[in-house]
């Protein structure tokens, strides 16, 4: 058991510390800042921003005037707002955007999937740049403009954000928001890497064309955004990060619902890299994310998957030990020590000690160069009870892909 | 369409670096851990030292009478030693040999320590207050009962705790346990040269040694300066004496 143990957490570590070291190589060396030829102001392409909405209403107007507000020519850009057969007002409450110049209203029946509405929407678009933007969410005045140069490479087809957490109120929400801060560094490394493989559904750009070579979203297991990235990448397509196109969104507000979310993103990986896209595992000509990336994400849920139940065992004999101190010795306070002798002398103490310093040099990282955000806050100590609930929701996808049960949207 | 590129030196470079970290980091720990232990061995050489003196000294004082506080000839630091010795244990395994030698090292010390204490006890008015615990690796009762000791010790400075490892392989100890009828139902304490088997809380060892009560009391009136101090100044001219002589005393652990 001890060995099982021992030869399990130090093959986590090892893999860990190697991806981060990697990655932080990459972040500050080896990645070339890849410069862009940019647009003239009369060459800017027209954009076309969907909106899926499903019961929305609520948010969906500050979404519509956050686009509206872009600094971005005017006759360059179009709003499509998509009612995914609504049950609440959400339809009657955009019709004030009825005769507004930018602005598109379509309705639709609802199929129970997001990527039905954005199809159906993109049946409807005509300009030669195209982009959604979830009903919860708002964009950065000057978000388009970073989006929109990177297209000035005739190369590049489809051009990612950096996602913030708009306003945390929860518990739930101040997780989040360290967790994405940490997103958009790995975003920006893995754009690095040419190994890009989600479109977030927030403010994800890409040429129209694209759809017209590749196909249109599929349901692809409620991931619609995965999917349509691997098959990009499967098509040589290129997909780069715009560090300083900010999307602000609205974590999920509770467990309940932060759970299902989660579940569905890690069964949809699991479902769409074990069966459709199987074949792209050590496929030579991806590079790296054939090689390394998708490896290593796969990789990263089994590690979970089996950390739970020794992360559980640590926390109850800890308690269990806590409490046998307790009864036997009584309640008095002890006045602690400061003996250096009796620090944790562990091997794995010291390198869970170093990953966790990494994971705070790259929230630094964010937080300074991309964000220009206050570099320390409270929320940073979610770190420390993190990996719980992670091993939860990737333990209950896991369940529910050997089980075969399907994840709803909502 | 662009092919992208996988660049194996990256890989190679990141392995290397990783690999190094992993290396050093063991080889920091393995150093400290050293250094840990032989900061135990010379505590315990210091005591042994310091309790072949006391002999020495009760030995050359023999036919006078006992003029000086008996306490101050035992060794103090064997208390927090033991704590020490348990932490490592944890860290390395019970079944580290660097461990097991300490342990028993320890042990033969305490016992030594112990029949120091019996003898005092015989010719000075001085009479330590003492409990032998016996106790076994991965036994509840015997944490419970660790535990319940330390929080005694801490609160009567007094009290002496000799704690011994069953499992350990050490035929002093077997000797010990056969004086005191100590059978294989542990934990089991020495009160008053009486055996008491299976987990006694705080409260019951204190109705068993009246003695702890009292102790406390004559501590808060007389004591004035701290022990070491005192034991160091009457030491230090035996001391010389005896080190050419403790390489021989060293106990000798099988």
């Amino acid at each position: 058991m001890e060995l099982v143990h021992d030869g399990f957490l130090y093959t986590a570590l090892f893999l860990t510390l190697y991806f981060q070291v990697f990655m932080l190589l990459t972040y500050f060396g080896w990645s070339k800042k890849e410069k862009y030829p940019g647009f003239a102001e009369n060459e800017l392409p027209s954009v076309s921003i969907m909106i899926p909405c499903w019961n929305e209403e609520t948010t969906v107007v500050k979404t519509i005037e956050s686009l509206l507000g872009l600094n971005y020519p005017k006759e360059k850009l179009f709003v499509v707002v998509i009612d995914d057969g609504s049950t609440d007002n959400t339809w009657q409450v955009v019709q004030q955007f009825a005769n507004h110049p930018q602005v598109r209203l379509l309705q639709k029946k609802n199929e129970g999937s997001k990527f039905a509405a954005l199809n159906y929407g993109l049946d409807n678009i005509h300009t030669d740049i195209v982009g959604c933007l979830d009903a919860d969410s708002r964009v950065d005045i000057e978000a388009l403009r970073h989006s929109i140069l990177p297209f000035s490479n005739p190369d590049i087809m489809c051009v990612v954000p950096s996602m913030v957490i708009d306003s945390p109120k929860t518990f739930w929400q101040h997780m989040q928001k360290p967790e994405y801060e940490l997103g958009i560094y790995m975003r920006n490394v893995f754009s690095s890497l040419n190994s890009l493989y989600i479109t977030p559904g927030p403010f994800s750009i890409f040429r129209k064309s694209v759809f017209d070579k590749i196909g249109y979203y599929n349901e692809a297991h409620h991931t619609e955004d995965l999917e349509f990235a691997l098959r990009m990448q499967m098509n040589g397509m290129r997909i780069v990060h715009a560090p300083d196109s900010l999307v602000y969104t609205h974590g999920p507000k509770t467990w309940p619902t932060l759970l299902k979310q989660r579940v569905r993103w890690t069964y949809g990986f699991l479902r769409n890299m074990l069966s459709d896209y199987r074949y792209m595992f050590f496929k030579k000509d991806l590079g790296n994310l054939g090689t390394f990336i998708l490896p290593f994400a796969m990789l990263s849920n089994l590690i979970t998957i089996i950390a739970f139940p020794f992360l559980i065992w640590g926390l109850v004999s800890s308690i269990y030990k806590f409490g046998i101190e307790w009864v036997s010795r009584g309640f008095d306070i002890k006045t602690p020590s400061f003996d250096l002798f009796y620090t944790n002398n562990q091997s794995y103490a010291y390198i869970s000690l170093l990953l966790l310093i990494i994971t705070f040099l790259i929230v630094y990282i964010s937080r300074r160069s991309i964000l220009r955000t206050r570099l320390l806050s409270f929320d940073l100590l979610t770190f420390f009870i993190y990996p719980f609930f992670a091993s939860w929701w990737v333990i209950k996808s896991a369940y529910n892909f050997v089980t075969s049960k399907k994840s709803a949207w909502r | 369409m662009k092919q992208s590129s996988f660049e194996w030196f990256k890989y190679v470079i990141t392995f290397v670096i990783t690999a190094g970290i992993f290396i050093t980091v063991f080889y920091v720990t393995k150093l400290v851990n050293e250094r840990k232990l032989s900061e135990i061995k010379s505590i315990q050489d210091k005591i042994a030292v310091d309790l072949l003196s006391s002999e020495t000294q009760f030995s050359l004082l023999k036919r006078s009478t006992c003029t000086q506080d008996g306490s101050s000839l035992l060794a103090p630091e064997i208390g927090t030693l033991g704590e020490r010795l348990a932490f490592m244990e944890n860290q390395l395994g019970t079944d580290n040999a660097d461990v097991v030698g300490l342990k028993k090292y320890y042990s033969l010390l305490q016992m030594k320590d112990y029949l120091l204490g019996l003898e005092l006890s015989q010719k000075c008015s001085f009479k330590p207050i003492y409990i032998l615990y016996f106790y076994e690796d991965k036994c509840t009762d015997c944490e419970k009962q660790g535990y319940a000791l330390t929080a005694l010790r801490e609160k009567y400075p007094e009290l002496r705790v000799y704690s011994f490892d069953a499992d350990l392989d050490l035929s002093a100890i077997s000797t010990l346990e056969t004086i005191y009828k100590v059978s294989g139902d542990l934990p089991a304490l020495v009160i008053n040269e009486k055996l008491y088997t299976g987990f006694q809380s705080i409260e019951t060892i204190e109705k068993l040694i009246p003695e702890l009560k009292k102790s406390l009391e004559k501590e808060t009136t007389t004591t004035v300066k701290p022990k070491p101090t005192i034991k160091s100044k009457i030491i230090a001219p035996v001391v010389p004496i005896v080190t050419t002589d403790t390489v021989g005393t060293k106990p000798v652990t099988n």
